[in-house]
């Protein structure tokens, strides 16, 4: 029914000759229809859904936004890569920190985990919101998915001399040591993450570190397998503002 | 919450080349009680619009043809007489710099198609009428 994309030739000129994000973007564009058309049906758009249908058309529709994640993720690793960040301006990482963790507060009370933030004075940094955003949300989003149920997450912020230390820990799954060298690497899930959650692009950590470098801070962790992981992220502290 | 009389009777003009997503945008603006005109181009787009003199604008970006719906929105912030009309791109093109550019270029409001649903589009075009001083 969605009539060809008369636009796709000019594709490259928005995401660069033949990359990822071609194929991902044009992968969004039915899935966008899909999404509009499932979601027009589900508010009653063509008369009452009977109940047994409801409960297909929702899992089609929760199915097709998972897609949608995984192509966004795909263009936003693109959009890194390609150093199409917005300008940097200076961001205050508490502040943001809080209202990150205030986005995860139902999730977190839903599966029992407590969600913990430490701050010392404000520390603010050179660098993009949108972007620190991501990182945060992703760590975050990472640590509630990986941790069960009554465990804890941990966030604290440290001035260390010119540089804020970002300190993101939970008391999940762990990443198993053999596979720890590759967790930055794009597409990379450790086994453990696949068998406990089948949702998951492997690209959240290659593209937060990208960020994170992009800023002129580094990103490491240490973790152990059935005990916990901390991610920390040393960001140059931005003086006199 | 939106006001069900806010938008009625108002033109409503949707520049989209995915003939599904136009229909059902044409659903919802039509069962809201709006006029709805609507073309599949960025060419052809500029005629009808100064015909028909639209209350508000709904822009894709990536269109078939010469001119994207960054030229679209350019042409009609340059023309005397449409300048005023508000603009809601509605694309799937999400960098910051294309929403940057989108905005500067004197959009109302930049949407991503893949983060709302049809009922939405609703909110945000009462927005764009509540915006108009005319």
């Amino acid at each position: 029914m969605t009539e060809e994309q008369g636009s796709n030739k000019n594709l490259p000129k928005y995401f660069g000759e033949g990359s990822e994000a071609v194929a991902a973007h044009q992968l969004k564009v039915p899935l966008t229809s899909n999404k509009w058309g499932l979601s027009y049906i589900l508010s009653g758009g063509l008369g009452e859904v009977p109940a047994s249908q409801r409960e297909i058309l929702q899992t089609v529709f929760e199915n097709n936004e998972r897609a949608i994640r995984i192509a966004n993720d795909i263009l936003t690793a693109q959009g890194v890569e390609l150093g199409s960040v917005q300008e940097l301006g200076t961001v205050d990482l508490g502040d943001l920190a809080q209202k990150v963790m205030a986005e995860f507060e139902s999730e977190a009370s839903s599966k029992k985990i407590a969600l913990q933030i430490s701050q010392g004075p404000q520390v603010k940094v050179l660098a993009t919101k949108d972007g620190m955003s991501y990182v945060f949300e992703n760590i975050i989003g990472d640590a509630l998915k990986y941790t069960q149920e009554g465990g804890k997450i941990s966030v604290s912020l440290t001035k260390q001399d010119q540089s804020v230390i970002i300190s993101i820990s939970d008391t999940g799954i762990g990443i198993p040591d053999e596979e720890q060298w590759r967790i930055f690497e794009k597409f990379f899930r450790a086994k453990n993450a696949q068998e406990y959650d089948l949702d998951g692009t492997g690209l959240g950590l290659y593209v937060s570190k990208k960020i994170v470098e992009s800023f002129g801070g580094e990103i490491w962790f240490k973790s152990k397998e059935g005990q916990g992981t901390t991610f920390l992220i040393s960001l140059p502290v931005r003086e006199g503002v | 919450m939106r006001d069900p009389n806010a938008i009625k009777g108002k033109k409503v003009f949707l520049v989209e080349d995915d003939a599904f997503l136009t229909k059902i945008i044409k659903q919802k603006i039509s069962e809201a009680g709006c006029d709805f005109f609507n073309s599949f181009n960025g060419e052809s787009s500029i005629p009808v619009i100064e015909k028909e003199m639209p209350d508000v604008i709904i822009l894709d970006l990536l269109l078939p043809g010469g001119i994207d719906g960054f030229g679209v929105l350019e042409k009609i912030k340059e023309h005397p007489t449409l300048k005023t009309i508000p603009v809601i791109i509605l694309s799937n093109l999400s960098k910051p710099s294309e929403i940057e550019r989108g905005i500067q270029l004197g959009a109302f409001r930049y949407i991503l198609k893949s983060s709302i649903e049809p009922d939405e589009i609703l909110d945000h075009v009462e927005s764009a009428l509540i915006s108009i001083v005319r």
